[in-house]
């Protein structure tokens, strides 16, 4: 439950250790370099950088195109695909040592390129080719040499071809000006027209008129017929090569793997060009800042130890007025909340992190909206199995399963609380008020609420509300005592945060059914002393017109108060609309409903097998539209509700250096956790050196 | 067999939840939209945009919840016309308010995702916009329940 502390490295070494030096630091996965600052005098180093990102662009395009042919080809031919996907684990060494197959890199791509170029060559013939064969379709039947159409000294001849329905038309058109010759029996024919030179151009305007156009080929020695023949076969010989260059490429489809590593490892180089480029250097040294979370020191130092001969080392204290990156720390458990913390926005690293308390509130609610031992069950063991298949590595799909895996005990413990198992009572007890009137006379639904019929569980759910705005309260008050504020902690956390035990209690008091009117008058006291006290200290800070309108603000924030206690009404709709399609599908399914005998117990094959059919598929489907709802409109509650009390967010997560691959998945070792003595304080000037 | 008191406020009741069922579809088509195609050039923001996308579908949560309250306290057999028509009254401001909000929260949620397509880092902050004009929703159900 806390954000590492960050220590700064400060690093001098020459300049011919700077790529060791750098890879020890990938190595230990606790660094992540700062940049420095231009200044004056820097002699920066004139890396090749951009041949470098070249060379990965060119990599990663040869790796896509690679890709995409041999799997679209191993389709096509119902081949087996080597599947390689993204993310699979390499060691350590095996990355580091991709660099040094370059040159076989290198040759796969070549290949890969000269591959593609042919390909496109023979597409880009075979579009020209398919266009021909189409523009000489209707002279597939003329056995004369296109050239042989030629002019005379007093006759002018076009061949062409034009639309089969324009013919008679244009034939009474021309009359005696020119003979028509018609070769064809498609929707367009090859028409020759003999003209007098007199109304050659008389008979072109009625020509052009009946979308004649003019045979393209006419210096083509060929005839039509041989022609046709020819860009047929042009054709399949081009379709031939584009096969059997696909299958070039599938051929290569088992170096993807080492394609992929490679592509990484350049990344890697690419990014630590990038890195030294931020450097301060002279033309033989290099100054490097890094983020070291607190506890790793060591690590760090004993690395470099290790590839520099001559570095000085010191670990200094991150300045006031400098914003580290955020690494959490946090248990198994709440590690897997962390990720909903991030989707809204990363905790700054001087702030609270709020993952633990949200990470309660956040199964709590996912508990009570699916509110369902067989439900609650269900989730459990899928999540719990989802988590123990990607145990070995972190990754969003193995959070989310923790997550619901979670809340699926949370929702078992609630089911329990309902008697509700897949929709169905089967506990001889009950807990918790009925959440509808099935039939049952004796059910409980609506309390009394100031005489209103209510009902109970949306009672309820605002009472969560309430305590979660209480809980968003006190960690506003310890967010200010951490900073050393310990009367703003008091006036904007610890007041407010009475003022919601008064509202809670004043809720409950409400309840007629509870026979505890004194609530009313205690949670009320308490509710309007406290806002009293929150409306008069609201302007603390401010000059006189200042305090007016601050605690004119306080007074109103009591509206948006109400108003975010009543967004958890949405706890009681979600978990009432996921409950009434369990009881459904089971009364239909199972026990029956509205009188109806249920279909499994009815005696009849065919509908116990239809039963059987709607209880699994109606559940299945339930709980996954509950899930969903429940996963965003708890996420929202977090975030809008409970983060809005207390939470500022914005921070940059720790991004150790050199750890972003695409492709490959290494394994670090897990940082280690800071001693306590050392975690204490943020003491100014103090710092550690060490002269390797 | 049943009054017509009974379908008065059985007309009301399906109202307020076909209203806000319709505010809320028309905010969620919006904003559903408008993520498509933020996601179409950048996928990574899913999760960023994706609180923004559902913000609308509340209204639709909220009518049902209120004629869930309000059908309680129904009976067929013996609710006189203006007992029907109160019931109809009750439910009103939940369902015209759900169907305003869920529009023009669906357009506000929109926009903001634009917003967040062009810089990530503001979507926690941007919920806040759109989620004012829920606040007018829950005044809303609040009056409906009240109302009963």
């Amino acid at each position: 439950m806390a954000i590492a502390v960050m220590r700064k490295l400060r690093l001098a070494a020459i300049s011919s250790d700077r790529d060791s030096i750098l890879n020890a630091l990938q190595k230990t996965g606790a660094v992540e370099i700062k940049p420095l600052s231009d200044k004056e005098n820097t002699h920066r180093p004139q890396a090749d950088t951009d041949a470098l990102f070249s060379c990965l662009e060119r990599a990663e395009r040869a790796l896509g195109e690679l890709e995409a042919t041999s799997r679209r080809f191993a389709k096509e031919a119902k081949l087996e695909y080597p599947l390689c996907k993204d993310g699979f684990e390499i060691s350590y060494d095996e990355f580091m040592s991709a660099k040094e197959k370059r040159g076989e890199a290198e040759e796969l791509i070549e290949k890969i390129e000269a591959l593609l170029e042919e390909r496109k060559e023979a597409q880009a013939e075979l579009v020209k080719v398919r266009r021909d064969a189409l523009a000489a379709k209707p002279y597939a039947e003329i056995d004369e040499p296109f050239i042989e159409f030629g002019n005379t000294k007093h006759v002018k001849i076009q061949l062409g071809a034009m639309p089969k329905n324009k013919l008679a038309e244009t034939e009474t058109a021309l009359g005696d000006m020119a003979a028509l010759s018609v070769s064809g029996a498609g929707d367009t024919v090859a028409v020759a027209v003999a003209a007098h030179t007199s109304v050659a151009e008389q008979a072109e305007e009625i020509l052009r008129g009946a979308l004649f156009s003019v045979c393209p080929f006419r210096k083509e020695t060929r005839t039509g017929r041989e022609l046709n023949c020819a860009l047929l076969e042009r054709e399949n010989q081009l379709n031939e090569k584009i096969k059997t260059g696909e299958q070039a490429e599938y051929g290569l489809a088992a170096q993807i793997r080492a394609l992929k590593v490679y592509c990484d490892s350049l990344a890697f180089e690419c990014e630590k060009a990038a890195e030294s480029g931020k450097m301060l250097a002279t033309e033989r040294t290099f100054l490097l800042e890094a983020y070291v979370p607190e506890g790793s020191e060591e690590l760090v130092e004993n690395a470099l130890k290790e590839v520099a001969d001559s570095a000085y080392v010191s670990f200094l204290d991150v300045e006031k007025d400098e914003t580290p990156p955020t690494l959490m720390r946090n248990n198994g458990v709440v590690k897997n909340f962390e990720a909903i913390t991030n989707l809204y926005s990363p905790p700054n690293a001087r702030e609270f992190d709020p993952s633990t308390v949200m990470a309660f509130f956040y199964s709590l609610f996912l508990g009570f909206i699916m509110a369902d031992m067989g439900y609650g069950l269900l989730m459990a063991l899928g999540g719990g199995i989802l988590w123990y298949r990607g145990r070995t590595r972190d990754g969003g799909l193995k959070r989310l399963a923790a997550v619901f895996c979670i809340g699926g005990a949370f929702a078992f413990v609630w089911g329990i609380l309902f008697n509700s198992l897949f929709g169905i009572s089967v506990l001889p007890f009950k807990i918790m008020p009925d959440l509808l009137q099935m039939g049952d006379t004796e059910a409980k639904v609506n309390w009394s609420f100031l005489g209103i019929p209510i009902p109970a569980l949306l009672v309820i759910a605002l009472e969560l509300g309430v305590f979660q705005l209480f809980a968003g309260y006190v960690c506003r008050a310890i967010q200010a005592w951490r900073r050393g504020k310990i009367p703003d902690g008091i006036l904007d956390g610890v007041v407010w945060a009475l003022f919601s035990v008064g509202v809670g209690l004043a809720l409950a008091g409400f309840v007629e059914e509870f026979h505890a009117k004194i609530l009313v008058y205690v949670g009320g006291g308490t509710a309007g002393v406290t806002l009293l006290v929150a409306m008069l200290t609201a302007g603390r800070k401010e000059k006189l017109l200042g305090k007016f309108t601050k605690g004119f603000g306080a007074a109103y924030g009591v509206i948006n108060y109400a108003s975010d206690i009543l967004s958890y009404a949405r706890l009681y709709g979600l978990m009432l609309s996921g409950a009434v399609i369990a009881q459904i599908v089971s009364g239909y399914a199972l026990t029956g409903w509205n009188g109806s005998t249920g279909m499994i117990v009815s005696g009849n094959a065919g509908l116990v097998v239809l039963g059987i059919v709607l209880l699994i598929a109606g559940h299945v489907l339930n709980l996954a539209l509950s899930l969903l709802g429940a996963y965003i409109h708890d996420a929202r509650l977090q975030y809008v509700e409970f983060y809005g009390k207390f939470y500022e967010g914005e921070g940059a997560l720790f991004t150790p250096f050199g750890s972003r691959h695409s492709h490959v998945w290494v394994p670090v070792a897990p940082l280690p956790q800071a001693k306590k003595a050392k975690k204490i304080k943020i003491k100014e000037n103090s710092r550690a050196s060490v002269k390797i | 067999m049943f009054t017509a008191g009974y379908a008065v406020a059985m007309a009301g009741i399906a109202l307020c939840v076909i209203l806000c069922g319709i505010g809320s579809s028309i905010g969620l088509f919006k904003t559903g939209s408008a993520a498509a195609g933020v996601l179409g050039e950048d996928p990574k923001k899913f999760g960023k945009v994706l609180v923004l996308v559902l913000l609308p579908a509340t209204q639709g949560i909220y009518g049902f919840i209120v004629a869930i309250i309000a059908s309680g306290g129904l009976n067929a057999q013996t609710m006189n016309v203006w007992e029907g028509l109160s019931v109809f009254a009750q439910v009103m401001p939940m369902a015209l308010s759900g169907l305003v909000s869920g529009f023009f929260q669906g357009k506000a949620a929109a926009n903001c995702i634009y917003a967040v397509g062009k810089q990530e880092s503001l979507g926690g902050k941007l919920i806040i916009y759109p989620a004012m004009i829920e606040f007018y929703a829950i005044l809303g159900m609040l009056i409906s329940i009240m109302l009963g």
